[in-house]
Parts: structure tokens; sequence; C-alpha cells
């Protein structure tokens, strides 16, 4: 790995966006207020992640990785700071639009799975997809492909309790990617398996990331943040270190 | 034993802890439980008591059966013989209602009298407070004039002096010695259908009416009698057949075809409810069959919540049935409370809400609270809390104990949602059952409420008026001239439009009827082979006062008086009977009472004699009107004790009554006005009972909707309370605000319109329990079944909206947290 710059406003003249810039935080701070505190847990990021990026972002417990992840997955908004997304700033959006933006542009995969426990396989992936009033056949085409994509396909009858940790997530994943998505943002994605699975989640990540996809992950674990192509490490809210692959 | 003191102490102090939770069941099987103490309270005092005399099911009712009526009037000098005759009975005795004007004692006052038989109160097993009963033959023609009172109106005007034996009391001009006092627990509607408590009881001797004596006379007397002891009611039925074809046979012109109808006394005064409130026990089960699944709702929501209490419990080693015991401990405790707070909500309800509805329920006194009621109660409370509480129980008999322990209470498993939803479904079944009968109630109302009673009732006052006692001797011309001078009197009232006096039958009220055989055919051997009519007395201006239309011919004149031929009006219905496909004008009939030949001048409108519902169905309905002008001496003489009066009025009846009073007190303070009453109200009293069912029906298929309505919405919030953290991923992969309202809105109506399926099926299968009680409406009525299944979903959508917009609002970010 090698050093890069810590966290800083950039240059004059080097803090927009590229034509291969996907996202682009500028100046993003997150002061939570409860009964009189001030809690700072984001202050000033800035950070680019390009089209076709595997990027990780580790730190410490409570150093503001998960919020930083909600506010790139639109589940959360900066208190100040800009945030663009293909180019659109998102500061101004509805909430009815963030939704719309987060269904079609953005792919989560939690640690928890977070599978829905009374939807079987097929409906959980294809449930992104139902949101977007897409016709049934074009979503049948779509699951399938997820599916077989990270090797569930015959799984489509089961229920989540039905299978394996490492499976569930695997249906997560394919629900991440199902709908195409611009980036897929990883919270943890192998908190919740054994190193096993753990190991052939992150594989699949990988396999994904090879094939095109924009991949965002937060992990604590420094084996998994090295399948990354760049990490970004978090201490109190700022980013303190960038390293490359 | 112990154990289940702790388990009681426990129990208590968990309804302590969660005072609203328990405040909620406690309140909602109050409801359930006090709604069907109460109505159970009604029936049992109404329909399951014993009537209040010794040896209750000895007693019956006895009846003529004529050829119109089977439970018709006897003549009394067939009373007398049935008395004579008989073999089945110890005691006969006849009784028929009156009024009669009391002066002498500070204002005249109109009183409710009894003719009665010397055993009338022996049969009855009644003692009089002070004083006698009436002796044999004390009741006979002729014999000495005596009085019993009722316990009131010896307080109230006697101030319960023992004084009072052998005071004379003056009742419509003539003097009768009081010989007794009636005890105020007895109350005549155990005896008569519907009967208002009377303030005299006089001999029926004392009558004066001429026709008391005429054994074809129909006025309205009916008996009741009490068999011998091992006499069975059919016995007595073929025993009165024998009495009274031997009757036929001595006078066949009155006898012939004269039956006599014998009834248990209980059916005769209960029967016409006993349907209505059968049906009415039925509805209020379901209420409380709802109130039932809707706390088992809330406890198997709770048990969710206590699932890792009781996983700890049986880690502890605590056996299935001892958890489940604390469970069934809790809800027997919440059970009783609640059935306690039912009984006292039926005990200071039911009397008041009885007041209120204006209810014409016989024996209505006799509800209230006693031993059967108090073991109902109980019962009631138990079969609730084995059925609310058993399924809480059972579930927790079955823990995960690992996944709970693990969850850390979180709870929540498909079978319980399954189990809540599928109550919800019941009780939006049994709602919609409810619905469907107050329904089709509210469309029988409806159906009858348009029906056209044959006049127009708006501002139509009616009441009844006594002239002054001193009239009684005179002679008929006299009365006559008082009637007339009282028919202007009115008729100069600012406002009066028409009047008229009234005498023998009036429509929705006084019924009468008469004999008759057609001019030029031989009169027919006994009155049973006559035609039958209703028969109406009055005056010119009846027609417009009544707003009956003329359909042919004309109405009364004042020409019409003793001096001119005897003429006679009859309605459309008289005439297609009688004179199918003939001008009946001009025709001629010979009348059996009067034994005249009356032309008849005039046809006019049918109107509703038996009621809105009922006119149809009723044998008799042909209608015939005497000129009052035209009534003989002795029932003119009659009249002057009591008679009807018809006004039709420019102005609201309620706004004439004071100047009714002032001018007809200014022909004579000794008269007595009373029973004033508008046609409408008279039409309104007519579907009392009709009104009864509806409003009960009503008010227990709005409890019901409502306690469904909280069911499901108790529900659905329960469930999105339990999936916020699913509704959250859900949001986070797009879902909007209105995906999720439309999520928890379409689950809730899945459940909603599974239950009006399910609730269709119980209607269709239910309601013809109630077909009975319905008038020109199907008991599988479409509307009423579109209109309900719509209503039902309306509120679901409602119910189900609250809970939906707070999943909509749900943080996804903070959802997810909540794992």
């Amino acid at each position: 790995m090698e050093p890069t710059t810590q966290s800083k406003p950039p240059a004059p003249g080097n803090g927009g966006t590229n034509g291969h810039t996907l996202i682009h935080l500028d100046g993003v701070t997150k002061v939570f207020f409860t009964d009189e505190v001030e809690t700072h847990a984001l202050s000033g990021i800035y950070l680019d992640i390009r089209r076709g990026e595997y990027l990780s972002i580790s730190g410490p417990s409570g150093c503001g990785k998960s919020t930083l992840l909600s506010i790139l997955g639109l589940l959360d908004s900066p208190t100040d700071g800009k945030y663009t997304l293909n180019e659109s700033p998102l500061e101004a959006l509805s909430i009815s639009d963030r939704t719309r933006i987060r269904n079609r542009e953005i792919g989560f995969i939690f640690q928890a799975f977070n599978l829905i426990g009374d939807l079987t396989v097929y409906e959980n992936v294809e449930l992104p997809l139902t949101y977007r009033g897409m016709p049934g056949s074009e979503r049948r085409q779509r699951v399938q492909e997820a599916l077989e994509r990270v090797g569930m396909s015959h799984r489509v009858k089961h229920y989540p309790a039905q299978l394996s940790g490492g499976q569930q997530q695997r249906v997560a994943v394919a629900r991440a990617l199902v709908g195409k998505p611009s980036i897929m943002l990883a919270d943890e994605p192998t908190g919740n398996l054994d190193s096993k699975n753990g190991e052939a989640v992150m594989e699949l990540l990988r396999d994904l990331h090879r094939e095109g996809a924009t991949i965002c992950m937060v992990t604590h674990d420094p084996r998994y943040a090295d399948f990354a192509e760049r990490t970004v490490h978090l201490f109190d809210g700022r980013i303190v270190e960038e390293t490359r692959a | 034993m112990s154990t289940l003191f702790q388990d009681v102490r426990y129990g208590l102090r968990m309804l302590a802890k969660n005072p609203s939770f328990t405040v909620v069941v406690v309140v909602t099987l109050a409801l359930g439980i006090g709604v069907n103490t109460a109505m159970f309270s009604v029936v049992n005092g109404v329909l399951f008591d014993p009537l209040p005399f010794p040896e209750a099911d000895h007693l019956v009712a006895v009846h003529g059966s004529k050829p119109n009526f089977l439970r018709g009037s006897i003549s009394y000098p067939n009373f007398l013989d049935w008395q004579k005759d008989n073999h089945c009975f110890s005691a006969m005795a006849l009784y028929r209602g009156t009024g009669m004007s009391l002066t002498g004692l500070g204002e005249p006052e109109r009183l409710r009298a009894e003719y009665i038989t010397s055993d009338f109160f022996t049969i009855l097993g009644v003692k009089p407070v002070i004083g006698r009963n009436l002796a044999q033959g004390e009741d006979g023609i002729g014999a000495a004039p005596t009085v019993l009172i009722s316990e009131g109106l010896w307080q109230r005007k006697f101030g319960a002096s023992r004084d009072v034996l052998g005071k004379t009391l003056s009742l419509d001009g003539r003097g009768l010695s009081v010989i007794g006092v009636v005890p105020a627990s007895f109350h005549l509607d155990s005896v008569i259908a519907g009967a208002m408590d009377r303030d005299v009881y006089v001999p029926i001797g004392q009558w004066g009416n001429n026709a008391l004596t005429v054994r074809g006379a129909g006025l309205g007397l009916h008996a009741i009698a009490r068999l011998k002891p091992g006499v069975t009611i059919d016995q007595a039925r073929s025993d009165m057949s024998v009495v009274t074809q031997s009757l036929a046979q001595v006078y066949p012109d009155n006898d012939r075809g004269l039956g006599a109808t014998i009834d248990p006394l209980k059916e005769s005064v209960t029967g016409r409810v006993r349907s209505i409130l059968l049906v009415m026990l039925g509805a209020v089960g379901f209420v409380l069959l709802i109130a039932c699944v809707n706390v088992a709702n809330l406890l198997l929501a709770r048990s969710a919540g206590r699932s890792q209490e009781f996983a700890i419990r049986a880690a502890m080693g605590a056996g299935n049935w001892r958890v489940m015991r604390q469970v069934l401990v809790e809800t027997a405790l919440m059970a009783f409370l609640g059935g306690a707070l039912g009984l006292v909500m039926a005990a200071w309800g039911t009397h008041s809400a009885l007041a209120a509805l204006h209810v014409d329920l016989p024996r209505a006194w006799a509800v209230g609270v006693d031993a059967k009621v108090l073991l109902f109660t109980l019962g009631i409370s138990i079969f609730a809390a084995i059925l609310f509480g058993l399924a809480p129980a059972l579930k927790i008999t079955r823990p995960d104990l690992v996944e709970t322990l693990k969850e850390g209470g979180r709870g929540g498993s498909g079978t319980r949602h399954r189990i809540q939803s599928a109550f919800v479904v019941v009780e939006m079944a049994m709602a919609f059952v409810l619905l469907i009968g107050a329904g089709l109630m509210l469309r029988t109302m409806a159906r009858i409420l348009n029906v056209n009673p044959g006049f127009e009732p708006h501002n139509v006052t009616t009441f009844s008026y006594a002239f002054p006692p001193a009239l009684a001797g005179s002679s008929a011309e006299t009365v006559r001239a008082a009637c007339r001078q009282l028919n202007q009197k009115l008729a100069s009232l600012p406002g009066t439009e028409a009047v008229s006096l009234s005498w023998a039958a009036f429509p929705l009220g006084n019924e009468d009827d008469e004999n008759f055989w057609m001019e030029g055919q031989p009169k027919p051997p006994s009155a049973y082979e006559m035609n039958w009519t209703l028969t109406y007395v009055v005056e010119p201006g009846y027609l417009k006062a009544m707003g009956i239309s003329l359909k042919h011919g004309r109405f009364f004149t004042e020409q019409d008086n003793p001096h001119s031929p005897p003429v006679v009006v009859v309605d459309e219905m008289f005439a297609r009977k009688f004179f199918p496909d003939q001008d009946p004008i001009g025709k001629r009939i010979h009348l059996n009472n009067t034994d005249q030949l009356a032309e008849i001048v005039g046809v006019v409108g049918h109107v509703s004699q038996w009621g809105l519902d009922s006119d149809e169905a009723n044998p008799l309905r042909a209608q015939l009107y005497h000129a009052f002008g035209q009534l003989d001496d002795a029932p003119m003489k009659l009249s002057a004790s009591g008679i009807g009066v018809v006004i039709r009025s420019s102005v609201a009846p309620a706004a004439l009554i004071g100047s009714i009073r002032k001018a007809t007190g200014e022909l004579s303070s000794d008269r007595v006005v009373w029973g004033f009453e508008s046609m409408d109200e008279i039409i309104s009293d007519s579907l009392a009972s009709r009104r009864f069912s509806l409003m009960l029906l009503g008010a227990f298929a709005a409890t019901a909707l409502l306690l469904a309505t909280l069911g499901i919405y108790g529900v659905l919030s329960y469930l999105v309370g339990q999936r916020t953290h699913e509704i959250a991923v859900r949001m986070a992969l797009g879902a909007q605000k209105r995906d999720v309202l439309r999520l928890i809105v379409g689950e809730g109506m899945v459940l909603a319109l599974a239950g009006v399926g399910f609730g269709l099926v119980g209607g269709l299968a239910l309601t013809r329990f109630v077909s009975t009680l319905l008038y020109n409406v199907q008991p599988t009525d479409p509307l009423t079944f579109i209109t309900v299944s719509i209503l039902l979903a309306v509120v679901a959508v409602a119910a189900c909206f609250i809970p939906a917009r707070r999943a909509a609002k749900v943080d996804p970010l903070a959802g997810l947290r909540y794992q």
C-alpha cells in the first residue's frame, strides 16, 4: 500500500468533478444534536469516488464510517457541504427524489443482510425493481441474471431462514446489483459471516468490481480492506489517511 | 394452592404495572359482558322468569275465535256459559279496558279502568293491600256498585288512609263504593300484553252497556282462567271445543262457527317480543365474541413483549402448565374485573336505556339483576377468560427458548401474526353479520315509512273527550246536541281546518267490527256466515281531518241524521271484495247489529288499520263508515263517557293542545280531555317495537364495528411496530411513502376483505333468523349486502390508514439501526 493524501480541501481548480467522477463530497459535515450536546460525526469530508472504483472506508468504531455511508446512500443528509452524484447536486432534492435516486443509483449490502423474512429469495431480489414500476417480464429476467451471477438461482423459492448466512449475503448482493446501480454500498458485508463465507462474499464483490461495478465498502477488517483499490481511513469524523492498493 | 395465590398476586401486580393496557382490556370486556348482561337481564325478566303469580304455568288466556279473529272477544252471555259448562278450569274471569272520569276529588281526572269479573284477582292470587276482592255475584248486572282502586290512586287521592274502604268514588258520574286496594306490585302487563297499570277495577256489571247482554256483541271482552290441577292445555282446548260446539247448537244465530282459543298466559303476554329478544341475545353474543377476540389479540401482542420472561421461567424449570396457568390467572383477573364493571354498567344502564328508547316491552318492570343474571355474568366472564386467554396461553407453551433468549425478547413470530390476523378476520366477519342484521332492519323501517297509510298524518291532532258526568243520564238527543256544540267549539279554534268526532274503530288504534249481508239475499243463519267489516263512526269533517281521499260518490253531510235514511260509506277494499266489477254506490246492505238497511253513498281510500307493516297480513281489511249523526240512541248515550276527536289544523298539534283545553273548559269545567297524540306520533308509536329492534341491533352492530375497527387498527399498529426494520429496508431499497402506505393498507384490506367474505357466508346463513322481523325486504337483500361490504371496507381502510401513515414516516436510517 502506498500512503496518499490526507483529508483536506482540494486546491483551487482541482475540486470539481471530472468525467470519471461518480461521487463528489465537498466539505461534508454531519452534526447530531442530542440533549443540547453537539456530536460531530463527520467534519469536512472531501472525497471523490470514480466510476468503476473499489473503495473501502475503514477506521475504529465511532469514527463516522457508517454515517458517511448513510450520507453516500442518501439515507441521511449532511449538515453542511455538498454531495454530487453523477454531476447532479443532491442537497435540494425532495425526500421522494432522494428515494427514487436511491432506488436507481445505489445498491445496498448490509452487515445483517436485511432480507425480508416473509419474502422468498426471488421476491427479495425483485423488491427494488417493483418500486421502479418495471414490467414483470423484465423484472424476471433481471432477477434471474442477478441470482445466477451470485450463484443462488437454484434457491429462488427458499425463504431467508432456510439459507445459511453466506447464502443470505449472496442474495443480498444480488438484490444490490439487480437494479444495475451506479454504485454498491456495502456496510461491513462480512461482519455476520464466518471467515470462509466472508472470503466468498469478498471474492464475489471483487469479481463484480472486475466486471465494472463501483463499490464503496465500510470495513474495519484490514484483510478485507485490501480487496479495494483505495482505502480511506477515518478518525474522529475526518479522513486522516488514504492508501492505494 | 400457595402457588396459585402467588400467581394471583403476581397477576395483580402485572395489571397494576400496565394500567393503560389493563384499562383497555377491562373496558373492552366490560362493554362485551355489560351488553350481554343487560340483554340477558331483559330476556330473563321478560321471557325466562315465570309470571309473578302462584302456579303461573296453570294460567291461560282465553279468547273467542271468530271467522276473522283467532283471538277475538267473548260476549258476556257466552262467557257466563263457558264459565258454567267447562270442566277444565278451576276459575275463569273476564276483563276489558276502558277509561273513566273521576270527579269530586279535586280536578276532574281521567282514570285508567278495567272492567273485571269476580274471579279476576283470585285466579291470579293477588290479594288486596287492604279490603277484599270482589265476592261471587258482585260482578253481575244490577249488583251493588263497588270498585277496587290501585295502591297508587289510594296514596294519591286518599293519602293511603284505611278509611278509604266504603268511601264512594264518582266515576263517569256514578258512585262506586271502594272495597279494596290492589297492591302496587301487581302489574296488568303480566296478564295483558302491553297493558298499562289501571287506577280502578270495576265489576263488569257496572258498565251500563246494554249490548253486554247481547250474545252476538263483540265488546272487546277477553278472559283468563286457571287450569284445574292435572289438566293440560290440550285437554282444556278439547273441553272448550265441546262447550262451544254445544252452545253453537243452542244459539246457532250467534255462536255457530265460534270457538275458544286458549294460550298459556306467559306466551300470550310475551309472545310478540320473544323472537326479537332472542335475536338480540344472539346479536350481543357476537359482540362479546368480538370483544374477546380483540382482547386475545392485545394479549398476543403483549405476550410477544413478555416472551423472554416466559422463556426465562421455562429455562428455570417451569412446566408448560405452570407458565400457562400464570397467563390464565392474569386473564381471569381481567375477565372478572371486566365482568364486575359490565354488571355495574348493565344494572345502571338497562332501565335508563329502556326508558330512553320508549320501548313497548311487556314486563319491562321485571327487568333487573337477580341471582340468575349474576350467575350468567359470572358464566360469561369465565367463558370470556378462557376464550381470550387460551390463544396467548397456548402460544407461550411452545416457545423457542434459544431463539427467544438470543433475541432478547424482540419476539414477533410469524405464527403469532397469523393468529392475530385470523382473529381480525373473525371479528370483521362477525361485525359484518351484525351490520347486515342492522342494515336489513333499517331497510325494513325505510320500507315501512314509505308505506302510504291512506291518510295524511301531518298536523292531525287526536284526543279523547268525556262530557261532564251530569250528561250520563241524559237523553240521546241531549248528547247529540252536546256533540254538535263540541264540534262547533273546536271548529272555531284558530288554525283548525277540519274536525270530527270519532267512535268505534280508529286507524292504528281502536278496533271495531260488524257483520252484514247484501240486500236481496236471505239473512245468513249465523253471524259466522255473514260478511265482516271494520266499522268507523265519524262526522262529515272526518275525511278532510284525516286526509283520506274520496274515490267515488259522496261522504257524509250534516243532512245524514237520525231522521234521514241510513247511509254508509265504504272503502276501496270493501268495494273490491263485496262488489267486484260493480259500482257499489246505491247498493244497500243489512247491518246485523242495528238491523238496518243502509245505502252505500260513497267509496273512500283504504287506510292502514292494523299498522303500516301488518295491514296486508290481516284478513279483516274491508272498512265501513257510519255517519255519527245517525248513531243509535244507545251508543250515542254511551259516547258521553268518552269519545274520540280528530282535528286537522294549519298549526302543529303541540300548539293546539292549550287552546283545545281552554275551549273545552269553556264548555264545562267538569269535562275531561286526555290522550293528546298527533297522528305522526301514533304512527311512530305503532313502530315502537321495530324501532326497538333497529336501535338495539344498530347499537350492537356499531359496537361490533367499533371493536372490529379497533381490532384491525391494533393488529396493524402492532405489526407496523414489529416491522419497522423491514419497512426501513424497503425504504432503503427505494420504496416511496406511497409504496409503504399501499403495503400496509393492502395487508389490512386483505384481512378486512377476508372478513367480508366469511361475513357474507355467515350473513346468508344467519339472516333467515331475522326474516320474521323484516317487511318487504329479503334476508338476502343485495343492496344491504353490498352497502355493508362497502361500509366495512371503507372503515377498514380508515383503520389501516393511521398505522400505514406511521409506517410511511419510518426513517430508514433509524429503522435500519433497529436490529
